[in-house]
């Protein structure tokens, strides 16, 4: 019998914000170290990630799902996004960016009170996400390991968050945004803590004042700040219906400023 | 001259082959890759590698094909899906699993051949018919796994040749 070999290495990453300080200190140009440390810069921006999914994302809780007959839950909205909170893998959905939930409403009194909106009886467990064993988060569908859920007369619902648009197509966006929230956190940072020392803004020395204009470091802060807004109004999932002065706007054929042409997701 | 054993691998498309020198995993279709630059993000599959068995050299005929996983360890959350077709499907990867590498690659030695030649395990290649069937890898980095550099697996294909 004879033989050959070959090796095989796999790198893995799980990124903790949208952005790295790379990308940071690149679009900022706060290149000093010094004055804006590692350390900083990477906790802002794991401070801004969850911002920028608070402003840009819509979350949607305990939706109650049923599954088709292949086996597949399909929740009600497109373009899953990730989750809020750091354990995520942020600039790609996996399946823990689904929160699942099977619910015990197994008593005849429960089931009553269920359809009239009541939560009497209604114990929740959460279904690991290591229990997903396929999901889909273009689509929004996803399908639970044959242990799930550990009754059949449990009900399904999930937490999951929405973009709004295609996830792969606002990579770009979701990264500037963080950055920009995170130059104004560290900036707010630096004001309290570098700047104002003690209140003193200005210091006298041989007959010379230098005086320190707050008013244009805060302008210079909002200038972030704008920049910021700008790209999560553009982020923001739109559910709604635009209309044409005085008329309904054609759904199929009318373009509209954010979202093109209307669809149905 | 005793047969020499070479994996060949294909890319995004059947006729683009290298000889891989490593079936590094990654983000990215290519042979011979830097698993550094092209890292896989956990919660999904690597794209799938795609390669054949080719024997030069001298000899009559070569049967009882196997590929299994002779050394390494994996991480949590790690492990390799292997499988074979005599067709070419473009790699796939990210949140979709490969429909062919499906099984988890052996640990040890199989008893019976599993890399095949026209979708059989009875076969012998001749220096005229010198490919196996497709064999797919793929990586799958579970939500389990961290941030890291896996160690070193160590894959091994044995056969009997007739000199």
């Amino acid at each position: 019998m004879s033989s050959q070999t070959i090796t095989s290495v796999t790198v893995t990453e799980k990124k903790t914000s949208f952005a790295t300080e790379d990308d940071w200190r690149t679009y900022t140009q706060f290149t000093d170290s010094t004055e804006f440390p590692s350390d900083v810069v990477q906790e802002k921006l794991e401070l801004a990630s969850e911002q920028v999914k608070k402003d840009a994302f819509m979350s949607i809780r305990l939706e109650f799902v049923t599954k088709d007959s292949n086996n597949r839950y399909f929740v009600s909205r497109r373009w899953l996004a990730n989750a809020y909170g750091g354990d995520v893998a942020h600039g790609v959905v996996t399946p823990r960016d689904l929160r699942i939930w099977e619910s015990d409403e197994t008593s005849s009194v429960s089931s009553a009170f269920f359809l009239q909106g009541s939560r009497v009886n209604r114990l929740i467990h959460s279904i690991p996400s290591e229990a997903i064993t396929q999901f889909d988060d273009v689509n929004g569908y996803f399908i639970l390991s044959s242990a799930y859920p550990t009754n059949s007369n449990f009900r399904i619902f999930v937490d999951y968050w929405t973009a709004g648009k295609r996830f792969s197509e606002i990579q770009e966006d979701l990264k500037n945004a963080t950055i920009l929230w995170a130059t104004v956190l560290i900036l707010t940072q630096y004001k309290k803590t570098g700047r104002i020392k003690n209140g003193v803004v200005s210091l006298s020395q041989g007959g010379r004042t230098i005086n320190r204009s707050e008013q244009d470091f805060d302008a210079l802060t909002r200038q972030w700040y704008n920049e910021y807004e700008k790209i999560v109004n553009w982020l923001k999932p739109f559910y709604g219906r635009k209309v044409a002065i005085g008329k309904w706007g054609s759904k199929m054929t009318e373009n509209y400023p954010v979202q093109g042409k209307m669809n149905y997701f | 001259m005793a047969a020499t054993c070479v994996f060949v691998e294909e890319g995004a498309i059947v006729t683009a082959t290298t000889v891989a020198t490593n079936l590094n995993f990654g983000n990215t279709i290519s042979a011979n890759l830097n698993s550094s630059t092209y890292p896989v993000t956990v919660g999904n599959y690597s794209k799938s590698k795609i390669f054949q068995l080719r024997f030069d050299g001298t000899y009559t005929a070569i049967s009882n094909i196997k590929l299994y996983k002779s050394a390494g360890s994996y991480v949590t959350g790690q492990c390799v899906n292997f499988g074979t077709s005599t067709t070419f499907i473009t790699p796939t990867g990210g949140s979709s699993p490969d429909s062919i590498a499906i099984t988890l690659i052996p640990a040890s030695i199989p008893s019976t051949p599993n890399v095949l030649v026209g979708g059989t395990s009875s076969y012998s290649i001749t220096t005229s018919a010198t490919l196996t069937d497709y064999i797919y890898l793929q990586a799958s980095i579970s939500i389990l796994a961290s941030a890291t550099v896996t160690p070193t697996l160590t894959l091994c294909a044995t056969w009997d040749e007739t000199p």
